[in-house]
């Protein structure tokens, strides 16, 4: 009886969590990610999680009470950079298809464990944020409370498995045609970015081409012609001189997410 | 002490005098086995659906052995046959790193082929090495789900089911002291599903 019980509480439960209403967020690079604003639990399912799992976790610290409106994943990546309450879903329709675009060509990217920001528990289906207490990590527990701990510790099995992400900017120089740099005047080179498949991208991402002479003025269409195609640009000069030619992808808040360069030294 | 010394001495002496003239062809044994190990199966435990995370076990504790089994000596060192154990084994419930919320308690039969071969035969004494392999039987669980527990856990739900495995046994080292014509005591060391280590009586004929 009580299995049938349980059973018909937990369609209930399911019914409660589909019923709601989806909405879409974006990745800092602007790729959507599929949320769900939930229903509140009632106050006494929040008063009796929260007392649950801090007496079942004598070695975490609460931080805020037990909720239905927001999960790990959600917190970690969206709400603790000022995004909107709401639930995410790691998966959607393969396994971590919605969570993973936020660390794939986008923001975030892989790092090591001692660098990391988020962290991904892959075989927990489970995400945390480092805390500012050193070797702690804070993490919603999935309706539970949110938490500080140890990054092996909490309600989820495999926690040994983390997946580390911080966000960097990219600085690296770009490819150049001829090799050494050198170059003559009306020679034509053209320069491109050694990995174009691993750019970040996304509806905002920005990617601008700059040439500057030595002065940090703007010599296209003056003293270099200039050809672009994606994350290649052709490029003659008109007068001798020592350049700088970057490729830059910025967010279209201004934030800079890569930068790469080269300083042709044009003869003539 | 000196009485428990002089008792041993006279015991031993005795043994000496009802020594074996010829190999026995059949061993009945009796032991009890210390500190087991085996995998078992892991039961089939719910998800909480609190954190979306599945409850396992953890701190698996076996209890001491009690074997018995049955030895034909095809030659004068080699003797094979079966062996019989039986323990329990208790499991605490976890939800990942939480303190233990429940036990649950199996009931294990074992049955094992076992094969013994004696490489050393002195006069009253003989040594030997056994090894088996054979299927442990693990009986429908009891949960007994503790009071930290709270109304939203599903452990209640979880359905404990019969399960088998297969075990084995390896005792590189063993003594039988035959201090009667009929009777030894034995004992032995290594690793298995029967214990570490095991102690008793054999009836030799």
């Amino acid at each position: 009886m009580k299995t049938h019980l349980f059973s018909f509480w937990m369609v209930l439960l399911s019914m409660n969590i589909y019923a709601d209403s989806y909405i879409t967020l974006y990745t800092k690079c602007g790729k959507t990610i599929e949320a769900i604003i939930l229903a509140e639990m009632s106050a006494a399912e929040i008063a009796e999680a929260n007392s649950y799992y801090t007496s079942t976790y004598p070695n975490a610290t609460y931080l805020a009470s037990a909720t239905q409106t927001y999960n790990c994943h959600s917190y970690a990546w969206n709400m603790s950079q000022g995004g909107q309450t709401c639930w995410l879903n790691a998966t959607v329709n393969s396994l971590n298809d919605n969570i993973s675009k936020y660390w794939s060509r986008d923001y975030y990217s892989s790092t090591e464990e001692s660098k990391t920001q988020k962290i991904f528990y892959y075989q927990s289906d489970h995400s945390a944020v480092v805390s500012s207490i050193s070797g702690m990590y804070e993490s919603k527990w999935g309706r539970a409370p949110l938490m500080r701990h140890a990054p092996g510790y909490g309600p989820y099995s495999n926690m040994d498995k983390r997946f580390y992400c911080r966000h960097d900017v990219v600085y690296e120089s770009l490819q150049c045609s001829n090799g050494t740099g050198t170059t003559r005047v009306g020679v034509s080179s053209t320069y491109s970015v050694k990995y174009p498949g691993d750019l970040p991208f996304g509806s905002y991402v920005l990617p601008t081409w700059i040439v500057e002479d030595g002065k940090g003025e703007d010599v296209i269409g003056t003293k270099a012609n200039v050809t672009i195609s994606g994350t290649i640009a052709t490029i003659s000069f008109n007068a001798s001189g020592i350049y700088e030619v970057s490729y830059n992808l910025h967010l279209s808040g201004g934030e800079m997410l890569a930068s790469y360069w080269f300083e042709p030294i044009v003869e003539l | 002490m000196k009485y428990y010394l002089s008792l041993l001495f006279v015991i031993l002496l005795a043994g000496g005098l009802y020594a074996q003239e010829s190999a026995s062809k059949h061993e009945l044994f009796v032991g009890y086995g210390f500190a087991p190990i085996a995998s078992i199966p892991e039961p089939d435990l719910p998800v909480d659906v609190m954190v979306n995370a599945p409850y396992s076990t953890d701190n698996k504790r076996f209890s001491e052995t009690i074997n018995v089994g049955y030895l034909f000596h095809v030659s004068d060192p080699l003797a094979i046959g079966l062996s019989y154990s039986h323990n329990t084994v208790k499991r605490d419930v976890v939800l990942g790193s939480s303190v233990p919320l429940a036990e649950i308690k199996n009931t294990c039969h074992t049955l094992m082929v076992t094969g013994k071969y004696s490489w050393l035969r002195l006069k009253q004494f003989s040594f030997y090495s056994r090894i088996g392999v054979g299927i442990m039987s693990v009986e429908k669980g009891k949960m007994d789900i503790f009071d930290v527990s709270s109304e939203y856990m599903n452990l209640s739900s979880a359905t404990m089911e019969r399960d088998k495995c297969i075990v084995w046994q390896a005792m590189p080292i063993g003594v039988e002291w035959n201090f009667m014509q009929h009777l030894a005591l034995f004992a032995e060391v290594g690793a298995g599903s029967a214990g570490c280590g095991m102690a008793g009586v054999k009836i030799l004929f």
